[in-house]
């Protein structure tokens, strides 16, 4: 897929390249809509339809955070977190999960895995603006 | 260089080092400028749309960290990049990653014991180097996936290797050709004395990483120390390094002194030394890096009856100091990098 050029460029140059991982089309379209009434400085955001698309994506361009789902067709949310730890350069792109996945054990043993964030779907546009501020601060 | 400006983003967390490196580097009419940038999101905003030539990296910053910022650079947007680190043992550290991670040079802060006069003078230096660099773009890896250097050199018998030295000078590219041509060597390969340019303290963590990946026993010189078979000295940074020999014994002087071809340590003091107290009981071995440090001290050590070699060009991340030696006369061989291993070890086996 296309990577899309977000309308701002502010912070004296500070953006975020975001990569957005669901195989919902509609989802997407509503994480990336977040992300702009977020007001979370963009750059260039991705976006993938599962996680081979996503690790595709990763190979190619510079990604400062992974948002993404956890069931998908093809490749997993789980397993492209598990790819991504097993590789040098993307181990250290922080990951935030957004899922109906409820299950606590799993989320556990995701957070185990380095992922950074949790967010449970359906979610407000206020969780995922906090829970990426959160993240990208702290990285 | 084709008489163009070096162009130069300058990356670092602290408005007066930027100040300060961006007023001294103005003043040499062979770089420009681009930019600044205080974190690594502005710096690779600034990347893309400048495309600067060389960058100066801070590899202590908020946010970020250097070295990861430095992985993702080499990946995506390969180019040449001087570390600029502070000097504490865990910067040294992190400069040795920085080098594993692809940076072509590394230096060190103005500080106590160093002048921004002295710094301006080596970062314009070092970016001179390293804009001459071909930088390639560095794959993804697997975790734990370590490249290294195999084929070791067959093992010499004792009686050959007791009375020699190898003698080993480099600079910019010299720390990744020693990380590949050293673990090749035999744990009894003859006493090796080395001299890569580079900033006091960060020599001491070159030299113990080197260790831990070698058969041989690789440390920072310390003044008096003997040279011996399967061990290795390398110059301490900011100090000469001489060979000085005691009845059959050698061992090196670690000393102050001025800098010689803008060095200290300098290749030639260390070179001129084995050619005056080794003769030809000595391999001389020239490597990547700009300028002509050694290729005097290689021409007189060639006359006095050592063998020597010069790295060729194409495995040369700057082609200078070889290219001196060459020029100079003091070139006996020209070999590879992957060839050179076993080429010390035969030439310093011949008689």
């Amino acid at each position: 897929m296309k990577p899309r050029l977000a309308a701002e460029k502010e912070w004296d140059g500070v953006a975020y390249n975001i990569l957005l991982v669901d195989d919902s089309e509609t989802v997407r379209a509503v994480l990336m809509k977040t992300l702009n009434l977020a007001q979370i400085p963009l750059g260039e955001v991705f976006m993938a339809g599962n996680g081979r698309e996503a690790l595709e994506i990763l190979k190619e361009n510079w990604v400062d955070l992974v948002v993404t789902d956890l069931n998908m067709p093809e490749m997993t949310g789980f397993e492209l977190i598990d790819a991504m730890k097993n590789d040098n350069l993307m181990k250290t792109i922080p990951v935030v999960v957004v899922t109906t996945e409820g299950s606590t054990t799993r989320i556990d043993d995701l957070k185990q895995k380095g992922v950074k964030g949790y967010v449970r779907k359906p979610f407000t546009p206020e969780q995922i603006r906090e829970m990426i501020s959160k993240v990208m601060e702290a990285t | 260089m084709d008489g163009r400006r070096i162009r130069v983003l300058i990356v670092d967390d602290s408005a007066v080092v930027r100040q300060i490196l961006e007023r001294e580097l103005q003043k040499d009419p062979g770089i420009e400028v681009v930019g600044t940038a205080p974190d690594p999101y502005v710096a690779r905003d600034r990347i893309v749309h400048l495309k600067p030539d060389v960058l100066t990296l801070d590899i202590e910053m908020p946010r970020m960290d250097g070295l990861t910022f430095l992985r993702r650079l080499m990946h995506y947007f390969p180019l040449p990049v001087v570390i600029v680190s502070s000097l504490t043992a865990k910067g040294g550290a992190l400069a040795m990653e920085a080098l594993d991670a692809g940076a072509v040079e590394v230096m060190c802060k103005p500080g106590a014991s160093y002048s921004v006069g002295d710094m301006a003078i080596e970062i314009i230096e070092k970016i001179k180097a390293a804009a001459q660099v071909r930088v390639e773009k560095r794959e993804t890896g697997a975790v734990g996936d370590l490249q290294r250097a195999t084929g070791a050199v067959q093992r010499l018998s004792m009686t050959q290797t007791t009375n020699k030295v190898l003698a080993i000078g480099t600079s910019t590219g010299g720390t990744e050709a020693l990380r590949r041509i050293l673990p090749r060597l035999p744990g009894n390969a003859p006493g090796i004395v080395i001299v890569q340019h580079m900033p006091e303290h960060f020599t001491r963590s070159f030299a113990q990483h080197l260790n831990e990946m070698c058969a041989i026993d690789v440390k920072e010189a310390e003044d008096g120390d003997t040279v011996a078979p399967g061990k290795a000295l390398i110059a301490p940074g900011n100090f000469h390094m001489l060979l000085q020999r005691s009845g059959a014994m050698y061992y090196v002087q670690v000393k102050q002194g001025p800098l010689v071809n803008r060095h200290r340590p300098s290749v030639d003091v260390l070179f001129k030394s084995v050619a005056r107290y080794a003769g030809a009981n000595a391999v001389g071995v020239i490597m990547t890096g700009m300028g002509a440090d050694g290729a005097a001290g290689l021409r007189e050590m060639r006359d006095a009856g050592a063998h020597t070699i010069a790295q060729d060009e194409a495995s040369c991340v700057v082609f200078g100091m070889p290219k001196e030696a060459i020029a100079m006369g003091g070139a006996e061989y020209i070999e590879p990098l992957a060839r050179i291993p076993e080429k010390m070890i035969e030439l310093a086996g011949q008689g």
